[in-house]
């Protein structure tokens, strides 16, 4: 591919030097890059898109599911705390998907934080 | 120029008078509308009767020498009252034409009338029985002191009644509302999880669309990139 791209953006007529020359080499360089320009602006969109779809379908799996184990908890108020931050931290805190480059996994998120400090821990 | 009230003595001796004439007058009607209509079949009559018979010897005990000057002047308010009810019964006895429904009811006005006169009066009751007591025997005193101890200790009673059944009812429906203050909380929070959770949903589809749009845009995008060094390939480049 990377051949037949030098073929093609290189081949020439006459002399290096002939106006013809150097206008076809102009256009076929202005033709490449906006093609790999919208090629890059797709597969980047289309990646973000993707994380996200994933994020919120994990956040509104979570909401789904919150109340139940709750429920299921019962009495037991250390493991409501417990289910309440785990449905938090997927809520506000990073979530990593595979779909977008350098995701941080750790639970940084300031709200995490608050809710930890609430609690006295 | 402002009219003066008459002396209290004149007062009492114009209420005794009142009293008197009332008591004369109503033991005559009611004898009357014994002749007159058959009462003994009409239980509400009967029952008007006797208890207006009850408060007529009450009222023989009343000391009148001894109320102060306000009640006086009360009590001879609520006596023209009566007054005006026992002439209304007697002009309906006495035509001998009025239903005896209607006698029952005109009695029953009667007695209400006669009941509040002396619930008036026995409002100072104790304090008449102390001041009569130099002059009444030990048994009398005593006798009617317990009389008021049982009213009071009824009354008491009742009003304990009462409150503790009012008090219950005011626990019962505070606990009542913090159940349902309780619940509402929880209704409150499932509804907004719920909420949050499609609100999530629905941004999921979002992306998961324009994720489908990018995919089809990138796919034409290559096709137009590989038919471009397809055809520079086939080109007749002579």
């Amino acid at each position: 591919m990377v051949a037949f791209l030098l073929y093609w953006l290189i081949e020439i007529e006459n002399t290096w030097d002939s106006p013809r020359n150097v206008h076809k080499v102009l256009f076929k360089i202005a033709v490449l890059t906006t093609l790999f320009y919208l090629i890059a602006q797709s597969v980047k969109n289309f990646r973000i898109n993707k994380h996200l779809e994933v994020v919120n379908r994990h956040r509104a799996t979570a909401l789904r599911t919150f109340r139940t184990f709750v429920e299921n908890a019962g009495e037991k108020e250390d493991v409501r705390q417990a289910v309440l931050i785990e449905t938090t931290k997927t809520i506000f805190a990073p979530v990593s998907t595979g779909y977008v480059e350098g995701e941080d996994d750790g639970p940084n998120s300031k709200i995490i934080e608050l809710i930890n400090l609430g609690r006295g821990k | 120029m402002e009219e003066q009230d008459p002396p209290k003595y004149l007062l009492i001796e114009s209420l005794k008078t009142d009293f008197a004439n009332a008591i004369k007058r109503c033991e005559k009607i009611l004898s009357q509308i014994g002749k007159v209509y058959p009462v003994e079949d009409d239980e509400d009559a009967t029952v008007e009767i006797e208890q207006l018979s009850e408060l007529f010897s009450k009222m023989r005990d009343i000391p009148l020498d001894q109320l102060p000057l306000r009640l006086v002047k009360e009590v001879g308010k609520e006596t023209r009252e009566v007054f005006r009810d026992l002439t209304e019964l007697e002009g309906d006895v006495y035509s001998k034409q009025a239903d005896p429904q209607r006698i029952s009811n005109l009695l029953a006005s009667l007695a209400n009338r006669l009941d509040n006169l002396l619930g008036s009066l026995q409002r100072w009751l104790p304090f008449l029985i102390l001041r009569e007591m130099p002059t009444l025997e030990a048994s009398a005193v005593e006798r009617r002191l317990k009389n008021l101890k049982d009213e009071q200790d009824a009354s008491i009673e009742r009003l304990t009644k009462t409150v503790g059944a009012a008090v219950e009812r005011a626990n019962a429906a505070a606990t009542n509302i913090e159940e349902k203050d309780k619940i509402a909380a929880a209704a409150l929070g499932d509804i907004g999880v719920s909420e949050h959770a499609e609100k999530f949903a629905t941004v999921q589809e979002e992306h998961a669309t324009a994720a489908k749009y990018w995919f089809w845009g990138l796919g034409g995008i290559d096709l137009i990139y590989c038919g471009g060094c397809v055809s520079a390939l086939l080109v007749d480049r002579d």
